[in-house]
């Protein structure tokens, strides 16, 4: 059954579509807002439940004509900027602490749970460092599988942007991970 | 997902590139170290196992509580999908599954009694059977009736014949002779009841019957049993001694 029909069954009251539609996009939607939030996974949490919420009391929201997987992503990435905003203001009316800093404790504890990966350690570590534009991109492509045409809908920027930011990201992790070279050297 | 340039890089080698990919390339990597350099990450990054994030199970808990109160009448979903196909919102009411079912039902419900009307078909079948029976009855009856005025005339053409003989001998011989000692003057009986109300009287009569019309076809004694007054033929009675034991044993001792 397709995203779309499942959509419609959930307007009707479709318990089971509801679970299915969860079961396949909670864990790539929680991925998705750690990485956009800090590696905050509490915020991610109350995220991810946030946007079920939103299917749920408001199911018509979703155009039927459009794919459901960017329209989703579309949602997501709508509320992280919001959540942006909100940082931004804080950090302006703040005591001077910067939050971030202690979310970034949180992502070195994350970090520590793939440890055993080194190369994966390394590749988080190398993009992380990208800007979020470019992060954002690149795991929309590589880690959530949509594609460039999708991602310039989510992001609502034009394909070249896209094609441009996600070529960065690339060439930049490939310059960081040259020691590992993990194909290269099979 | 649509094949994209990254596709293109993770697929395919440097030679194998056309003009218009190499062109589109030559944008992001302009060598084939590049090109090759690219191709290792991306296949690194497809090579990660993947990051298994499983939100936490208070989160789908909350979500279903959330989905009940928000749809609360909602029915078993059994009984939706039964609704959703007997009632497609997207049909027209006469279109819908369950207003033709319903409508097939009622036919049947109407038509099924005349069929088993009881009364029609008994209308048929008198109606049948009164045709054979009357062209039956018709031909019985006229059997019946050539059967009935064949015998009349046989019955009465016996009777004549019978009368004509028994007259003939009784006026030839008037004597009686009686089988028994205690037998009664027959003559004198039959004179004296000739005049009262028929008694059935069994008797014997020693008559000379011509031989030859004994031998006759017609000769309806041929043991000689008489009984009656052979000058008043309607209350003599006969009848053959074969057809009562008893008499058939009086006239074994008797002969």
């Amino acid at each position: 059954m397709t995203d779309e029909s499942l959509m419609i069954s959930i307007s009707k009251g479709d318990k089971r579509a509801f679970d299915e539609i969860y079961s396949r996009y909670s864990g790539p939607l929680l991925g998705y807002f750690v990485s956009k939030l800090w590696r905050d996974r509490e915020k991610a949490e109350d995220f991810v439940h946030d946007i079920f919420a939103k299917i749920i009391r408001k199911p018509e929201l979703f155009d039927p004509s459009r794919k459901f997987k960017t329209w989703f992503y579309s949602v997501a990435n709508n509320m992280c900027k919001n959540e942006y905003k909100k940082q931004e203001v804080r950090k302006n009316t703040s005591t001077g602490l910067d939050d971030h800093y202690a979310l970034t404790d949180v992502n070195s504890n994350v970090m520590e749970e793939v440890q055993d990966f080194q190369f994966r350690e390394e590749f988080e570590k190398s993009l992380s460092a990208l800007d979020d534009k470019h992060k954002e991109v690149f795991r929309l492509r590589h880690v959530d599988g949509l594609s460039i045409k999708e991602i310039a809908e989510v992001t609502e920027k034009s394909e070249g942007t896209v094609k441009s930011r996600l070529f960065y990201a690339t060439k930049y992790l490939a310059e960081s991970l040259k020691e590992f070279n993990p194909v290269l050297n099979r | 997902m649509e094949r994209d340039i990254i596709d293109i890089i993770t697929e395919k080698e440097f030679i194998q590139l056309t003009a218009s990919e190499k062109t589109e390339m030559q944008e992001f990597c302009k060598t084939e170290e590049e090109f090759n350099q690219m191709k290792a990450v991306f296949a690194s990054i497809n090579s990660l196992p993947e990051e298994n994030l499983t939100p936490k199970a208070t989160t789908k808990k909350d979500l279903d509580a959330l989905f009940v109160q928000t749809y609360p009448k909602a029915a078993p979903i059994w009984y939706n999908s039964v609704l959703t196909v007997l009632i497609p919102k997207e049909k027209p009411f006469y279109r819908q599954p369950l207003l033709q079912v319903a409508a097939v039902a009622l036919l049947i419900f109407l038509a099924v009694p005349l069929f088993n009307n009881p009364i029609g078909k008994e209308v048929v079948q008198v109606a049948e059977n009164k045709i054979e029976n009357t062209e039956q009855d018709v031909v019985e009856a006229a059997e019946e009736s050539k059967m009935s005025n064949l015998e009349v005339k046989k019955e009465m053409e016996e009777e004549a014949f019978l009368d004509d003989n028994i007259s003939s001998s009784l006026s030839e011989n008037e004597s009686f002779t009686t089988t028994d000692e205690n037998s009664l003057d027959t003559r004198s009986f039959f004179n004296e009841e000739a005049s009262s109300e028929p008694v059935p009287v069994v008797a014997f009569m020693d008559t000379e019957i011509d031989r030859a019309d004994a031998d006759s076809e017609d000769f309806t004694h041929p043991d000689g049993v008489f009984a009656g007054n052979g000058n008043a033929p309607s209350s003599t009675l006969s009848f053959s001694a074969a057809e009562t034991e008893d008499l058939l044993d009086l006239l074994t001792t008797t002969f």
